[in-house]
């Protein structure tokens, strides 16, 4: 996949910019608070219909403006197609795809597919596990309708069954109420587990390879999906994949926890609690990996994660690099541009574009920005 | 800042109170409101205290009307064994719509929702009983939404009308008739595959 032309309009501090990119490679340099993660953000925009910053689109449409618009062209194998979102600071989103309004914003989703890394990202290993789930998340979201839907209702049917538990223990709402929203729970919910857990099989198929490319051959990453179910020993089994078997463990554990539930107001069961584990050479590099090892293990996954979503979508989505190459050894560095060079439409924001070597470079198109103008470098 | 003139005001205020009227909207209606024909908005004004006015809820199946007992509950010729047990008024007109569904209706007035604080007791479901009582209801069709709220509603509702006897049915997922495979969304479709049945 590939974005052939951006166009914005009155977003974050852009008036009106119009770029159309010619190569795979494509980097903005510019000095901080300039406008370059601003950039990719229009484009991960076009992706998901929304922000990887921000929750509140409202923060995306420039000071002084009602609306801010971003229009695009992608090109994939299939044909490409224009994408349009219009934001309104008073009044709901509107997304265009191929010119024809969409109803439901999430159709938008695999359309574009796309996968960002940002300082942030660098958390992934040691940060707390709302940050791997969400990793997660994101990436199935993107190749399956049937997980959005899950998902959606799960978040929907959690947030009543937690109010209604709440109700309980305040005296208001009766016991026997829970039950009709435990079968939903467990329906969604273990519908999740499976997937996500089928997810991390597969991207350990890639990961080992790819910690073994970063780190120069050494080590071999594993990822395992830990569902909430799960005591630390057991090791993964292919029942965690099915959603029936998944379903009966957690009705069980439901049971079991349902005291505690009552007592604290809260669920206690689900996938909101499961976690990933990453593993080199029988140790979780969460609590024993050194700082490098859990940084490798990071650009794997990242790799990884391009893999899966060009199995499921049979194309490579696009790359976002957000400030993130700086944050990195040369070796590290090297490592993986050269590994998603040439093949995938890739965007990097950076300050020194000295940091990246020269066989990068002369497959690049540069711009540099300064104050929401963007140039061209050598056009 | 330039605000409105105290009346005008008034009515922005009042309109922003209906569902998805937004200031925005309220304001172009209460423009335009105050702009329209004397007797167009008298006609209006009394449409709404007429409406608000002569409305009641039907004592047997708690759908709007005017009228106690309402016609479809007293309607000849409507099967008095099959009841179809719907969230809102506007559910029972779609039903009607289809002139298929010939039994009667109960309209719950919503659907549980803990974050909303509505329980069943929030709901019609004590009348609902009393009509089951006289055992001449053989099927209770449960047409609630098919989303979490009217799901769990749903599932209380069977668990308490199962154990008097009574069949309990719910209203199937699937495919929209007459629409192509390849345009159907994959949830549908998903739906539809898993409730297919042996032809």
């Amino acid at each position: 996949m590939q974005v052939r032309r951006i166009e914005l309009f009155q977003f974050r501090n852009y008036q009106a910019l119009e770029l159309a990119f010619e190569r795979m490679l494509n980097i903005f340099v510019g000095e901080n608070a300039q406008g370059k993660t601003n950039l990719l953000e229009a484009v991960y925009l076009l992706a998901l219909g929304r922000s990887y910053r921000t929750t509140s689109d409202g923060d995306l449409i420039n000071w002084d403006a009602a609306f801010a618009r971003v229009r695009g062209e992608t090109e994939r194998e299939a044909g490409g197609t224009r994408i349009e979102v219009l934001l309104r600071r008073e009044g709901p989103k509107e997304i265009k795809v191929g010119g024809e309004n969409l109803r439901r914003h999430s159709d938008l989703l695999g359309n574009l597919n796309a996968v960002v890394f940002s300082p942030d990202d660098l958390q992934l290993v040691k940060g707390s596990p709302a940050l791997r789930r969400r990793f997660l998340d994101i990436e199935i979201a993107q190749v399956s309708p049937a997980y959005r839907h899950h998902f959606t209702r799960y978040q929907r049917v959690l947030r009543q069954r937690n109010n209604l538990l709440r109700a309980i223990s305040q005296g208001f709402a009766r016991r026997e109420a829970l039950p009709d929203w435990d079968e939903q729970l467990i329906a969604d919910g273990s519908r999740i587990i499976a997937k996500r857990a089928e997810t991390v099989r597969r991207l350990s198929r890639w990961s080992r390879e790819m910690q073994a490319r970063i780190s120069g051959g050494r080590e071999e990453l594993e990822l395992v999906y830990r569902p909430f179910f799960a005591a630390p020993s057991e090791m993964p089994q292919a029942e965690w994949e099915d959603p029936q078997a998944v379903a009966e463990r957690f009705r069980k554990e439901l049971e079991a926890l349902r005291r505690d539930e009552l007592a604290r107001g809260t669920t206690l069961a689900g996938p909101q609690r499961d976690d990933i584990a990453f593993i080199v050479a029988g140790v979780d590099l969460r609590y024993f990996g050194s700082q490098g090892q859990q940084r490798t293990a990071v650009l794997a996954t990242k790799l990884s994660e391009l893999e899966f979503i060009r199995d499921e979508a049979g194309e490579y989505p696009i790359l976002l690099l957000d400030d993130v190459m700086s944050e990195l050894d040369d070796t590290r560095r090297e490592r993986f541009l050269g590994t998603v060079s040439g093949r995938i439409n890739t965007f990097i924001t950076t300050t020194n574009v000295r940091s990246f070597p020269d066989e990068i470079l002369k497959e690049a198109s540069l711009y540099t920005i300064r104050a929401g103008t963007v140039t061209p470098v050598g056009a | 800042m330039v605000s409105f003139v105290r009346p005008i005001a008034r009515l922005v205020e009042e309109l922003t109170k209906l569902p998805g009227i937004g200031p925005k909207t309220a304001q172009r209606l209460a423009l335009h409101i105050v702009a329209a024909p004397r007797e167009d908005v008298h006609a209006l004004a009394d449409a709404i205290v007429e409406a608000r006015e002569k409305t009641i809820y039907c004592s047997i199946c708690c759908n709007l009307t005017d009228i106690d007992p309402c016609r479809l509950c007293t309607r000849e010729g409507r099967d008095r064994s099959v009841l179809c047990v719907v969230e809102d008024p506007k559910d029972v007109i779609a039903l009607e719509r289809t002139r298929e569904y010939k039994g009667l209706y109960h309209v719950l007035q919503g659907a549980i929702s803990p974050m909303d604080g509505i329980g069943p007791q929030d709901l019609r479901i004590e009348e609902l009983l009393r009509r089951l009582q006289s055992g001449e209801i053989q099927e209770i069709i449960v047409a609630t939404d098919p989303n979490p709220e009217g799901e769990a509603t749903a599932m209380y509702l069977a668990r308490l009308i199962k154990p008097l006897g009574i069949k309990v049915t719910r209203m199937a997922h699937g495919m929209p008739v007459g629409g192509d495979l390849e345009y159907i969304d994959e949830v549908t479709l998903t739906k539809a595959l898993e409730g297919r049945r042996e032809m």
